[in-house]
């Protein structure tokens, strides 16, 4: 064979691997590309408080639908760990992504339109590309309901609620009025970033005030009753249902998680209501 | 109180939860429905046969149902039904007596009306739970069905060369991407699936 011969046979072979990383290299920047949404509509979900196995489901069909045939999410709602590759049986493509969540709310409207996007995603109405616009316009969406709204309807839940367990007119009057201003003193505090222990303790401490203050204005009015409503807004009843929902169904992790938080929110407001009471009977032994 | 009176309470009651856990404002309605029915069942039961448990459990169940057939029809999580509903069922009253019971340091007492608030919440998880997987069981077999017709609608393609050469493998991708469309309109999209497979025939 001659020199020009070779020549031409080494240039045909580097012009084929250069080919063959480039492909490559686009391939993996796709698969990243899908990565990182699914990540962002994952954390989404977590930060607004969905059950973990939606959020599980949600990875799995994004990154699916983009043709990854291998998708191994873990879910708690403290962190993310998301692994993917193209196919089972070789896995040179690796890719795993990492996510800490650091505080968490309820905004089930959130949830919705993020469960509403992976619909769409799936069935390929829009592009990766697309989809990250569209979650990023979901993230930054104000609340549905402003602070001031939240804290007259929490009002209305308990007042009608103490009506349930069997309130009377000036019972139902006097928790709405004290709900109406510890969930707003609440909804402040969390806004403010202070720790879930200390806002809790507040509101068990505004709800317990209010309802002596209350209950010494009207001999009709029952403290019993007024604290109840008051505590119904915060008792962390959603994460004890959802943590032993995540525990019944396997995912251990995030129900202790959930379980641990939920033991906190009611130990706290324990200590709240637990405090002032304790202060007011000492404090009627000498007046 | 009649039970009409409290159905309108609870109802009124659950709608402000659910402003309080930010859900969407076309669902309010339905959510308040769900929470007011639930509660009515628990109220019905508590009161016939004098256990808040096995009422809480009952109620929870009754709850679960709505809430999936709403999530159904309304096309949303059925969280966004559920947590609101489960509001006014969850132990609270008894968190509040157990705390007393500790301020006043009988703890017998407070052991007895502690752990009455932890069957509760089991209850309430417990009915949740048993609904939702029995739905989630029939649910994948519905989605089992969607893929053995995904594959039917395939060959058809194939057939009438609709499909181009296509080898094996890519054969085998076109087939998961029509059972993923698939599985979705059957999900979600009830009378979309019907139609469906009613132009099944004409392919």
């Amino acid at each position: 064979m001659d020199e020009k011969a070779l020549e031409e046979l080494r240039e045909s072979i580097r012009k084929e691997v250069k080919e063959a990383m480039h492909e490559e290299h686009a391939l993996a920047t796709r698969q990243k590309e899908i990565l990182i949404m699914a990540i962002y509509a994952a954390e989404i979900m977590v930060r607004n408080g969905s059950e973990t196995y939606r959020v599980e489901d949600t990875i799995m069909r994004i990154c699916k639908s983009e043709g990854l045939d291998y998708v191994e999410a873990l879910v708690t709602p403290t962190g993310i760990l998301v692994s993917i590759d193209q196919s089972h049986s070789s896995q040179h493509h690796m890719l795993t992504f990492n996510k800490r969540i650091q505080n968490r709310m309820i905004n089930l409207e959130k949830v919705s339109e993020v469960n509403d996007f992976s619909r769409r995603f799936v069935v390929k109405e829009m592009s990766v590309e697309q989809g990250m616009q569209r979650l990023r316009e979901i993230d930054d969406k104000a609340f549905p309901y402003p602070i001031s709204t939240q804290a007259l309807s929490a009002g209305v839940a308990s007042g009608f609620f103490v009506l349930l367990v069997g309130a009377n007119f000036l019972e139902f009057i006097s928790a709405l009025l004290s709900t109406i201003i510890m969930t707003f003193v609440l909804g402040v505090l969390i806004k403010r970033e202070f720790s879930y222990f200390f806002a809790h303790l507040s509101g068990g401490m505004i709800a317990a005030s209010l309802a002596i203050f209350a209950s010494n204005l009207h001999p009709d009015i029952r403290m019993n009753l007024v604290i109840i409503g008051g505590i119904m807004v915060m008792v962390p009843g959603v994460a004890i249902t959802n943590g032993l929902r995540d525990t019944i169904a396997g995912d251990l992790m995030s129900g202790i998680i959930r379980g641990v938080e939920a033991v906190i929110i009611a130990v706290s407001i324990a200590f709240g209501v637990g405090f002032v009471l304790n202060i007011w009977n000492v404090a009627q032994r000498f007046l | 109180m009649s039970i009409a009176l409290k159905f309108v309470y609870a109802y009124i009651a659950t709608i402000g939860f659910a402003v309080l856990f930010q859900v969407p404002k076309k669902t309010l309605l339905r959510s308040g429905f769900a929470g007011a029915f639930g509660w009515s069942v628990f109220n019905v039961i508590n009161q016939e046969f004098d256990s808040v448990v096995v009422a809480t459990f009952l109620a929870a169940m009754v709850l679960a149902m709505i809430g999936e057939r709403f999530a159904r029809t309304e096309k949303q999580p059925f969280t966004v039904f559920i947590i609101p509903g489960i509001v006014p069922l969850v132990p609270g009253v008894a968190l509040y007596n157990t705390m007393i019971a500790i301020l006043e340091e009988n703890y017998s007492l407070a052991a007895e009306v502690g752990s009455e608030a932890i069957l509760i919440a089991l209850a309430i998880s417990g009915g949740l739970t048993i609904v939702l997987s029995v739905n989630a069981y029939l649910r994948k077999k519905r989605m089992a069905l969607a893929g053995k017709r995904a594959i039917k609608i395939q060959e058809k393609k194939n057939k009438l060369g609709k499909g181009k050469e296509l080898d094996l493998e890519e054969q085998q991708k076109e087939i998961e991407k029509t059972k993923l469309e698939e599985y979705y309109k059957e999900q979600f999209y009830d009378d979309e699936a019907q139609d469906y497979s009613g132009n099944e025939e004409e392919i």
